[in-house]
């Protein structure tokens, strides 16, 4: 009920007190909250435990120890921090990491600035636009499995498409999956069309959403194209690039299906990226639970101290409001 | 070595597989009755079986191989579970033998069958073979899979590498077939093999993941090195070792040969004069290369060198009796003198029984297929891999690594090899330690 000067009144109950004397204990129980929120919130709570903590403290301990799940005494020895020393001392893992900034740079630069320049293009009033948006979003719904395995075919050095392609103007193809130098290449660029679909049909969304008025009002100013897009766009379209940007990152550090099916990881590391150490260590070679939880809380690490920037960078630069 | 599915095997898939069904038909048509086991009692037994044989010439064969027994016999259902290949099945049954799914009859390869040992989880088949004529393998693979009082494995898809080339192109270059007796001799004539056939390269070599360390074991032999001793010292460091890595890494660097993630189908595709390829990989080579080719023994150097390798047949420890019995059933009937026949006759894998190579039938196959022949002679020359390729975990990567790094990334081989020394040594010794363990 609403008290004439604006403020909530409660209204006496009759009976209230009554009532509260012959509460049953199941009634006693539902009228505290705090049993109402952990019975809503222990099933999540319960599977946060058991699918992600768990797992995490279980990580945590193989990084320690030496671990061979063929081991025949069955039990696991403790060795501190031998395994984040090998790592560390090994040349292959500081290739690696280079691999996994490489990777994580170009694609996810590349795949939001070709996301945004097709969006931009897509958001112009041309004929077919509905097509081409579909065909453009395409690649991301595809198995990366199939994806890798065309792929392969398409870098064919003698017969694959981009070959005949370079062949026309007279540029011999470079042999993009036998080279370490050219594998992290291909890589890239097939990740990069796998997802610069997805990025391209956020930011139309991003586009569209933005009010004509900002622009109308920028017109009157005196903007010209570039500053319209430098001043109302760019900044408008922060949320979204923000969005793209913490996804694509994640993604990226994920990536593991095309570059096992194109390169393997080589030649000689050549496009092994950190997550895709993780699995050489843990399934691919020796079998090394320890050296693989040691790699995988390095990735874990890696991931965190991007997240924490991309946070302290989101209360800085991303703007919510109109 | 089992042949992995890529990109360009699988446009040469039709073709191959048209006649893999052709050959696959032309086996099915000879098959023996077949005892099972006695212990067998009550309907048919359904065993499970893993292995690394999904498609094309090796995988029909393998098909058509189970459709055998199945027609020689009622009581036992083999449940084959192809893989993609032996790593597959390994990391399948790494991960099985945690969760209680593993098979009854398990494919395991040279590099992987050895640490199934170590973990307890093979059953010793000393006993189940000896009513099916062990003497009558061929003992120099027979004996590879004895360790300890025990026999762990019955060979059955084995190879070595065996030396393959474009006869075509060695026709067109003029340059004689004899070039490759020795390495050496080999690289002399590389140039003249290039410009006279107009090929992109003389010779293919493979990476980590195509078995690069296993084609390149004879090579190393043959430059009077190894890469360890017996009792598991790493010996890359000598003399030998480093010469054999230098001059293959001359071979690439100077533009003659090429370091490729799969040697086996760009020689198929008609990229090089010459491969270092498995026997096994004949029946493939056969189906999709567009040119006639040849086989000759691995190149010498100071002496000859070539291994052996391919996998053997293993039943998973802790089954009953009966699917014990029932399983070497299997594993006899696969590798008796008339299945060892047709099974070598198709995929070009080793005949792994002396009455198969005395056989007839054999002696004609070898006739009318010289290439087949020449592994078939290769074979008494060839000794067991070292020790760290096979024994340490991971070793045959750890090794083939070193060499795309010698080959791919053009490093000098000492230095490479004292890297892959200090990563083998602490493998070997845990290895060693639990030998100690478990062989006293």
């Amino acid at each position: 009920m609403e008290s004439t000067t604006g403020t909530l009144e409660t209204a006496p109950y009759q009976g209230q007190q009554y009532e509260t004397a012959k509460l049953s204990w199941r009634d006693k129980l539902a009228s505290k909250e705090w049993v109402i929120f952990l019975l809503f919130v222990t099933p999540n709570l319960v599977f946060l435990l058991l699918f992600t903590y768990w797992p995490l403290w279980e990580n945590i301990r193989l990084s320690v120890q030496r671990t061979d799940l063929l081991a025949f005494t069955g039990t696991n020895e403790f060795v501190g921090l031998a395994n984040f020393e090998y790592i560390f001392s090994n040349r292959t893992f500081k290739l690696v990491l280079r691999n996994t900034l490489v990777f994580l740079v170009a694609s996810v630069s590349l795949t939001m600035l070709s996301g945004l320049l097709i969006s931009l293009l897509l958001n112009q009033k041309l004929k077919g636009r509905t097509a081409v948006r579909a065909i453009v979003f395409a690649p991301t719904l595809l198995s990366g499995a199939a994806i890798g395995i065309v792929w392969a075919y398409i870098f064919d050095p003698r017969y694959g498409l981009l070959a005949q392609i370079l062949d026309w103007f007279w540029i011999p193809s470079p042999h993009w999956l036998d080279r370490p130098e050219w594998s992290l290449p291909a890589i890239i660029i097939v990740y990069v069309w796998k997802n610069l679909g997805f990025a391209a049909v956020i930011f139309l969304a991003g586009l569209q959403a933005i009010p004509q008025d900002l622009y109308d009002a920028a017109k009157i100013d005196g903007a010209n194209a570039w500053w319209r897009f430098k001043s109302v766009t760019l900044p408008m379209l922060s949320p979204i690039s923000f969005f793209l940007f913490i996804t694509s990152i994640l993604a990226t550090f994920q990536a593991f299906d095309i570059i096992q099916v194109m390169t393997d990881g080589g030649p000689a590391f050549g496009s092994t990226t950190l997550v895709y150490y993780v699995y050489q260590q843990g399934f691919g070679e020796a079998a090394n639970f320890g050296r693989s939880a040691a790699a995988a809380i390095v990735l874990f690490i890696a991931m965190l101290v991007v997240t924490i920037v991309q946070l302290r960078f989101t209360e800085r630069k991303v703007h919510y409001d109109g | 070595m089992v042949k992995h599915i890529n990109r360009r095997s699988l446009v040469k898939g039709a073709a191959g597989a048209s006649a893999g069904l052709a050959a696959a038909g032309t086996l099915g048509a000879a098959s023996s009755t077949f005892a099972a086991p006695a212990v067998i009692q009550n309907g048919p037994l359904e065993l499970s079986y893993w292995h690394a044989f999904p498609s094309g010439a090796n995988g029909d064969a393998q098909t058509a191989m189970i459709e055998r027994f199945h027609e020689s016999q009622p009581d036992i259902v083999i449940a084959p579970q192809p893989l993609e290949n032996y790593e597959a099945v390994a990391a399948q049954l790494i991960t099985g033998l945690q969760t209680g799914d593993s098979p009854d009859i398990a494919m395991l390869s040279d590099v992987w069958w050895f640490r199934f040992y170590l973990s307890g989880s093979l059953q010793d088949l000393t006993t189940l073979i000896a009513d099916h004529d062990p003497d009558d393998y061929v003992q120099a693979l027979f004996t590879e899979f004895q360790r300890g009082d025990g026999l762990w494995g019955i060979s059955f898809a084995r190879s070595t590498p065996l030396f393959y080339y474009n006869a075509d192109a060695v026709e067109a270059s003029g340059v004689s077939e004899d070039v490759f007796a020795t390495w050496s001799s080999f690289r002399e004539a590389a140039p003249d093999l290039i410009a006279g056939s107009g090929l992109e390269t003389a010779m293919l070599f493979g990476s980590a993941a195509s078995y690069g360390a296993w084609t390149l074991h004879g090579p190393t032999w043959a430059f009077g090195g190894d890469y360890s001793d017996p009792e598991f010292n790493i010996l890359l460091e000598e003399e030998g070792a480093v010469n054999c890595g230098e001059f293959m890494r001359e071979f690439v660097e100077s533009g003659n040969a090429l370091a490729v993630a799969e040697p086996g189908t760009d020689f198929n595709t008609g990229v090089s004069v010459a491969a270092m390829q498995s026997t096994g990989s004949l029946g493939t080579t056969r189906d999709t290369a567009q040119f006639n080719f040849k086989t000759a023994f691995l190149p010498e150097e100071l002496e000859f060198g070539c291994c052996t390798g391919g996998t053997g047949l293993s039943i998973m420890a802790g089954l009953d009796e009966s699917r014990q019995q029932a399983a070497m059933a299997f594993i006899a009937f696969s590798t008796n003198t008339e299945q060892t026949t047709l099974w070598s006759q198709a995929t070009g894998y080793m005949p792994v029984r002396t009455s198969a190579i005395e056989s007839a039938e054999e002696q004609a196959f070898l006739d009318e297929n010289p290439n087949a022949r020449t592994a078939v002679e290769q074979l008494p020359l060839t000794k067991p891999q070292d020790s760290a390729r096979v024994f340490i975990p991971g070793g045959d990567q750890i090794l083939g690594r070193g060499w795309e790094q010698i080959l791919v990334q053009n490093r000098p081989a000492a230095e490479v090899w004292a890297e892959v020394t200090a990563e083998l040594e602490p493998e070997a010794q845990a290895v060693l330690e639990q030998l100690s363990a478990i062989e006293g």
